[in-house]
């Protein structure tokens, strides 16, 4: 199993190195200045979603980068779609479970953080 | 090689011809540079994962996956997906091979949807570093507006995609073909 999965591998980390190279954190930010408003609610997640790294590498940089500028729904938004609609993750998705399984987890899933943040901005205020 | 590494081949290709055009070749190596460290730094851990995943497809029991996980368990299933999926510990390349092999022994796909919610929305190995880094009413507010997620997520692709989910099974199975030709629990009966 595991040596067949091994070239897939090579070029999906690739891939992960790439993602990391091409999309510097800065401009990242500079896609969701303070006048971004409920649009935050969409940037957020796609930067989340574009974010890589582990807990330990996107949490201190989610407080030190974006915290501060961003409401409590586009935190949650943010957050919630780093961890569920993460770019980095679809390389393992395409190696072990196929196309389909992409398309149906994130047809489904790309919805989720938008609402969970519009719950959070309506119930805990921004 | 397979469909899907010939495409992560393609895709790889045009990421480099973007990184030329934006700092020329050392760019380009920088980025394989970066890739294979990353890879290189996880090795052990793959090994690690794929021995579990291998050891979970002889070791389970079919009939317990399906009871628990699969269509006898009904509404229950993507409940206890969800539970499952916010205990388990491990990263990207320990739960993807997990899930492949609990689908193969009989786990619905809806099921494996909540489980892999469960797990990236709010696995209990990660909240604590969410909490240092974010704060508890952050990550509180954030576990509230999201608990109900992956059970929806899970009851939805049970109830409308039943046939999606068994071309899934298809996929995983060709993934997996060449992968391991004897030997597996489900090929005894």
């Amino acid at each position: 199993m595991f040596l067949n999965v091994l070239p897939l591998l090579f070029f999906a980390f690739i891939l992960v190195g790439y993602l990391n190279l091409l999309l510097p954190k800065e401009i990242l930010q500079s896609w969701l200045g303070e006048e971004a408003g409920w649009k935050g609610l969409f940037i957020g997640p796609a930067i989340g979603a574009l974010v890589q790294g582990g807990p330990f590498a996107f949490f201190p940089l989610f407080d030190a980068v974006f915290r501060g500028s961003v409401t409590t729904g586009t935190a949650v938004a943010m957050i919630t779609a780093w961890g569920m609609i993460n770019v980095g993750h679809l390389p393992y998705e395409a190696a072990f479970l196929g196309p389909r399984f992409i398309m149906l987890k994130y047809g489904i899933y790309i919805l989720f953080p938008t609402v969970a943040g519009l719950l959070a901005n309506i119930i805990f205020g921004p | 090689m397979n469909k899907t590494a010939i495409g992560m081949a393609i895709i790889a290709f045009f990421m480099a011809v973007t990184a030329y055009t934006q700092g020329g070749f050392p760019l380009v190596t920088e980025g394989v540079e970066l890739g294979m460290r990353t890879l290189i730094g996880i090795f052990p851990f793959l090994i690690l994962a794929f021995a579990v995943a291998g050891l979970v497809s002889v070791l389970i029991k079919k009939d317990s996956v399906s009871k628990w996980l699969g269509a006898e368990a009904g509404w229950k299933g993507p409940f206890y997906g969800t539970v499952i999926g916010a205990m388990v510990p491990g990263g990207p390349f320990f739960f993807y091979p997990l899930m492949a092999t609990l689908i193969m022994s009989g786990a619905s796909v809806g099921t494996m949807i909540s489980f892999v919610a469960a797990k990236t929305l709010w696995n209990v190995a990660r909240l604590p570093i969410e909490i240092v880094f974010v704060g508890l009413e952050l990550t509180a507010i954030r576990f509230l507006v999201t608990v109900a997620f992956p059970v929806l997520a899970g009851t939805l692709v049970n109830t409308f995609f039943p046939k999606l989910a068994e071309r899934i099974k298809e996929d995983i199975q060709l993934l997996q073909q060449k992968k391991q030709p004897t030997n597996r629990g489900d090929s005894v009966d």
